[in-house]
């Protein structure tokens, strides 16, 4: 992944912009390297929702944000999600989300979370319907890629399509390792619920 | 409640809670018996995505970090280039010139050669970059299969790459699998596609035509050539590749474990599917509504699975996220009270015609039923009560379908499984005893052996009360040797084998009992029980004395050196192959009756020691074995050849002091590098420290050497030829077991090298050779020079003999030349005649006889005109053809005693010639002339000269008072 080589440490103002700009661009970026888009068609979301839990023995933590990028080709099937991991706000107090994102997620080598990919299934874009969809894909998470196909519910409105997933990653399949004094606080099958509308217009 | 009431209360309760603990703890043996790899305490870190074997029966390794290779104790890394390592490796394959390819994740495709790394081999034109899921070669071509990139086919010279816009449905292909002929199935997610390699079109099968899924991502063939298809979300279905039919056993909608990524399956029937989360379910033809999970392993049950492998020793290969490297088999299931309490203590086991297991226990009577779903296949009939003392000891399925129970001390029940009636029969009803050991029978026939001897029983059709049964009773008054009766069998041939006590065996044919005993061979003559192998032999146990088998004319005994692990047997049976199953304390031993050798199934199987009753074993209607004991009930199915599993020896490395051999084919080492040792294995994955090896060196040692190691060393060795060679045997029998062999060869120092040895002894050959053959030369050169000689003085002499008779000649010639014109022409013609005699004769060394003689006669009648009739010559001389003469010697002898001799008309000379003995005799009187012509003797001693070279036998000149006599040896005619 492009954004894997920069690491910035030392930020001013001006670099902060550009970096709340950066994901918005990487997934165009990323999203051109599979497709052809046809501008007009697309559909776009950057504000929808994502949500995990990890339900250990000995603790339950929870996060989510607001700020899941989506975007999704109806002429060809193509998608690509993104959403910056440390844009995950909840868990159980802040230090843990200190830890979440410094020592488990190490977010500031490995920012985002994505999955790109495409829809099995041959959905009718034109015909206003739910539709349950496989979306198979590379979901890249601590840097380490995963071929996944996940199970989606796709509701096709006027103009906009909601998408909503369930689906569990492991923790050992993206080389997160969690020491072991902690593993009885920690899932290793973390359990996501993601739910996005996206819209024909620019996703605001 | 007071507090007595507390404390009992607190105790109950601390005694509840340790129960929870001790049921919280993972349950350990269970169904299936699952070995971690290299050991349970060092599991293999890696995930092992894909598993292959090799034509030596290595088992490769593909993990997320690189290749290994694994020999059961041992995963050593195989070192690619340095960019390969830690590249996960998604594909192998090997040809069929023994080249591994490799695939991965990557995009790279390698290959190696026998110990050799890595190549990276780049597919030509292309850059391929998606994981490669499928390799496969045929003689021409290489044809790879990536998850993304579509197809690839390619040789030396040309590149073909098939995408979606040229016919292929899709472009991620998750397997791939030869068709047998010219093209391969492939999986994708737009449905299951043939391709033909010639045709280069794509036949693509989807949800249209009946699959139950569009997304293939895992094929396999059965042994029956239907394949087996797992899908993403619809399970899994069964295609016939010649009908191009589809079955899905299950329906879309019964499956629910998620992605199938990897299937096995068994010739009984038995599918295993990997799923992508749920560990591994199975399902069975005989069932098809059923899938049930592998039990045993409990890390399993939520792990991905990535690789499924049977290898060619029937032990099965899982690559899993969850719980690493296992093995597992196909071949036992135990089900073990720890996790099945009611499956312990088994008193008496027997598989009915429908497949219905029943046994019993201390409980009563129970069923196992593998047709139901996993989790209640366990049935308890209320019969038999325990607290009636009344204990099921055999068990029989009559023809109608109704079980016969025999227990011990109450005779037997009659159960009706079908609406759970029965009858109790007793010694009050004519049976013999009511303790029942064992239950045996055929046709409406049942034999019932008990402590009391043996019931023969006559069932009649319509069986509706226990008062229709009559039993005719055998004791050892009738020849049953002993009343206590372990079990009777029945043969192929319908004769009755009973197993007694202290009697041996006795056998019922017609009527007639027939014992074998200690006279028949048998050490023990306790037997305890008695089956039938596939080839007709019966085979008996004994007590403490091990097996014997008895072919119809002798009894042959199987003790611990044929590979019996114990002797203490206490049941058998024979698999579907015709084998024998020995149930033993220390587990099963399967003897191949074709070869003798034992394959011990132990703990590494999940088979426990067992404790077992005596003949708790029945065979159900497939073949497989049935065994109860107290630690459970064991399902044994046979093997899948009627052959022993072999470790077959591979020569890993051979060593010259500490270094690998740098070049694979050298057999030829310097006299420096005398000192050898060999590595060795012989896989057996399933325990490989069973494995016993013997080794040789033949020109070293002088017999076999039996270890448990892997290496041989051999130091200083001397200059020679050795043939190093190494068989391995899991049993510890290595008659006609599979064995590896090396011949090299130690080049003598340059010293004793032949060629040196050779080349000196060539030397020495032309040293001598030129000395002989420069002595022989100088020898024949003297020779040569000596005949010179001896030839040089017969011409002399030869050429001597002209002057004088010339001189005689033309002196008679002169004196009749005007006397007698006439006779003088004659003369002259008769001279000429001698002359050309002369001439013809001049150059030889002998003539014949004859001519001698005409020479002879023409110069007699020259001289005749020189001397008339005072010259007398008389020839005798028998056959004178038989005999050869140098030329001239009696013309010359003649013409001396003519030179020397007064000839006159009172003194006539007679010159006589004849045969005496072997010698030829020229006599003449003797009247010597005073003033003798000079008497050089010259003549004689040509005469004497030429005969030396011709014959050993002298010449001899005598002279008596009245005589002049030279003796010729007469030579013969060399015919």
């Amino acid at each position: 992944m492009q954004a894997r080589t920069m690491t910035p440490l030392n930020l001013n103002f001006t670099q902060m912009k550009i970096l709340a700009l950066r994901p918005y661009l990487m997934l165009f970026v990323l999203f051109a390297g599979c497709s052809q888009l046809s501008m007009g068609q697309r559909y776009l979301t950057n504000k929808g929702y994502i949500h995990f839990l990890s339900d250990a023995p000995l603790e339950r933590i929870e996060a989510e944000s607001n700020e899941l990028q989506g975007i999704l080709d109806p002429t060809n099937n193509e998608f690509a999600f993104a959403v910056s991991i440390r844009s995950f706000q909840g868990f159980n107090s802040g230090l843990q989300r200190e830890h979440f994102n410094e020592n488990y997620m190490k977010s500031e080598e490995f920012d985002k979370g994505t999955f790109i990919g495409t829809v099995v299934e041959e959905v009718n874009f034109k015909e206003p319907g739910t539709y349950e969809v496989r979306a198979k894909g590379k979901m890249t998470i601590h840097g380490i890629s995963q071929e996944r196909i996940i199970k989606a519910q796709l509701i096709v409105g006027d103009g906009w399509i909601k998408i909503e997933a369930d689906f569990t990653i492991l923790l050992s399949d993206h080389d997160i390792s969690i020491p072991r004094i902690v593993r009885q606080k920690i899932s290793e099958e973390i359990e996501v619920h993601v739910q996005a509308t996206l819209s024909k217009k620019s996703g605001e | 409640m007071n507090k007595s009431g507390n404390h009992l209360f607190r105790v109950l309760t601390g005694v509840l809670g340790m129960l929870a603990v001790l049921l919280i703890e993972p349950l350990k043996a269970q169904e299936q018996h699952f070995q971690i790899h290299p050991n349970k305490e060092e599991p293999f870190p890696f995930h092992v995505q894909v598993i292959y074997q090799d034509h030596l029966g290595y088992i490769w390794l593909g993990t997320n970090d690189g290749l290994f290779r694994y020999d059961g104790i041992d995963a050593i890394r195989v070192l690619a280039d340095s960019q390969q390592i830690g590249d996960p490796v998604t594909a192998l394959f090997e040809d069929d010139e023994d080249v591994l390819w490799v695939g991965h994740q990557s995009g790279t495709l390698c290959h190696r050669v026998g110990n050799g790394t890595e190549d990276i081999l780049p597919i030509p034109g292309d850059s391929i970059h998606e994981p490669i899921t499928g390799i496969y070669c045929d003689s021409q071509w290489t044809y790879v299969a990536t998850y993304g990139q579509g197809l690839i086919k390619f040789n030396g010279e040309t590149v073909y790459h098939y995408l979606t816009g040229e016919g292929l449905p899709d472009n991620f292909i998750y397997e791939i699998l030869p068709d047998g002929r010219k093209g391969l199935w492939l999986g994708t997610d737009r449905g299951l596609v043939h391709w033909h390699f010639q045709e280069s079109n794509f036949e693509v099968y989807t949800t249209g035509d009946g699959l139950p899924d569009n997304l293939i991502m895992s094929l396999h063939r059965q042994v029956d050539g239907q394949l087996v298809l797992g899908t993403q979300d619809g399970g899994f279905c069964l295609f016939d590749p010649e009908k191009r039919t589809v079955n899905v056993p299950l329906g879309k909608h019964e499956w629910s474990h998620g992605a199938i990524v990897e299937i096995e399956s068994f010739p009984d029937g038995t599918i295993w599917l990997g799923t992508s989360g749920e560990g591994v379910y199975t399902w069975n033809a005989r069932q098809p509504g059923i899938v049930a999970p592998l039990l045993g392993f409990d890390k399993l049950h939520n792990s991905k699975v990535y690789a499924i492998l049977k290898d060619h020793q029937e032990n099965i290969w899982m690559g899993t996220n969850m719980a690493g490297l296992l093995t597992t088999n196909h071949r036992v299931m135990y089900l073990s009270p720890e996790r099945w309490p009611e499956a312990g203590g088994v008193l008496a086991i027997h598989a009915d015609h429908t497949g219905i297991i029943w046994y019993s226990n201390g409980d009563g009577l129970y069923s196992y039923d593998p047709r139901k779903p996993w989790t209640n296949r366990i049935t308890f009939h209320g019969i038999a009560r325990a607290d009636h003392n009344e204990l099921i000891i055999s068990i029989y399925e009559e023809d109608n379908g109704l079980l016969w129970l025999g227990t011990f001390g109450q005779g037997i029940y009659i159960f009706n499984p079908k609406n759970g009636l029965n009858w109790k029969v007793t010694e009050a009803n004519g049976l013999i005893n009511n303790n029942v050991l064992s239950i045996s029978g055929f046709d409406n026939q049942i034999w019932l052996a008990t402590l009391g001897g043996v019931s023969k029983c006559i069932v009649p059709d319509q069986l509706t009360n226990p008062s229709q049964l009559s039993f005719m009773n055998y004791d050892e008054q009738d020849g049953l040797g002993t009343n206590y009766i372990y079990e009777v069998y029945i043969d192929s041939k319908h004769r009755e084998w009973f197993a007694t006590d202290g009697k041996g065996v006795t056998m019922l044919d017609n009527g007639t009992f027939t014992t074998f005993d200690k006279d028949d061979g048998l050490e023990s003559e306790v037997v305890y029980c008695i089956t039938e192998d596939g080839e007709g032999n019966i085979w008996i146990c004994t007590l403490n004395a091990g097996l014997y088998r008895y072919d119809g004319r002798e009894f042959v005994h199987y003790s611990r050196e044929d590979g019996l692990r114990d002797l203490n047997i206490t049941a058998m049976e024979t698999d579907n192959q015709g084998n024998l199953l020995v149930v033993h304390s220390l587990g099963v031993d399967i003897i191949f009756t074709e070869t003798s050798h034992v394959q011990a199934l132990s703990k590494q199987l999940g088979i426990p020691p067992m404790d077992a009753n005596l003949n708790v074993i029945s065979k159900d209607q497939y073949g497989q074995v049935w065994i109860g004991a107290q630690e459970g009930i064991l399902k044994i199915i046979g093997p899948e050849s009627n052959k022993e599993i072999r470790a077959r020896p591979i020569i890993e490395s051979i060593r010259v002091y500490l270094d690998e051999l740098a070049k694979k084919g050298q057999t030829i080492f310097p006299f420096s590098h005398n000192h050898l040792s060999f590595s060795y294995i012989g896989l057996y994955y399933l325990d490989p420290a069973q494995v016993t090896y013997q080794h040789i060196l033949e020109g070293y040692d002088i017999d076999w050497i039996t270890s448990k190691e892997r290496i041989s060393i051999y130091p200083k060795l001397s200059p020679g030829s050795y043939t190093f060679k190494v068989r391995a045997s899991v049993d510890g029998n290595f008659t006609d077991v599979p064995l590896e062999s090396f011949s090299f060869k130690i080049k003598p120092p340059w010293w004793q090298t032949p060629w040196f040895i050779l080349l000196f002894g060539l030397f020495l050959f032309s040293v001598l050779y030129l000395y002989v053959r420069g002595r022989e030369r100088r020898l024949a050169r003297l020779e040569r020079l000596e005949r010179d000689k001896i030839a040089f003085q017969f011409q002399t002499l030869r050429s001597q003999v002209n002057p004088h008779f010339l001189f005689n000649s033309f002196n008679t010639l002169l004196n009749i030349i005007d006397e007698d014109q006439k006779a003088a022409s004659k003369f002259v013609e008769k001279l000429s005649d001698f002359f050309r005699d002369m001439l013809a004769f001049r150059d030889k060394e002998v003539i014949e006889m004859i001519e001698e003689l005409r020479i002879l006669e023409n110069y007699y009648y020259l001289q005749q005109f020189r001397f008339g009739k005072s010259f007398t010559l008389e020839l005798s001389i028998p056959e004178p053809e038989q005999y050869v003469i140098p030329p001239l010697t009696l013309q010359l002898l003649v013409e001396n005693a003519a030179k020397h001799n007064i000839i006159s008309k009172i003194r006539p000379l007679l010159v006589e010639i004849y045969v005496e003995g072997e010698d030829l005799i020229v006599r003449n009187n003797l009247q010597r002339k005073m003033e003798s012509e000079q008497s050089t003797r010259v003549g004689l001693q040509n005469i004497t000269t030429r005969y030396q070279l011709l014959t050993e036998r002298k010449v001899a000149v005598s002279e008596t008072k009245n005589h002049f006599i030279v003796k010729l040896p007469l030579i013969k005619t060399q015919s």
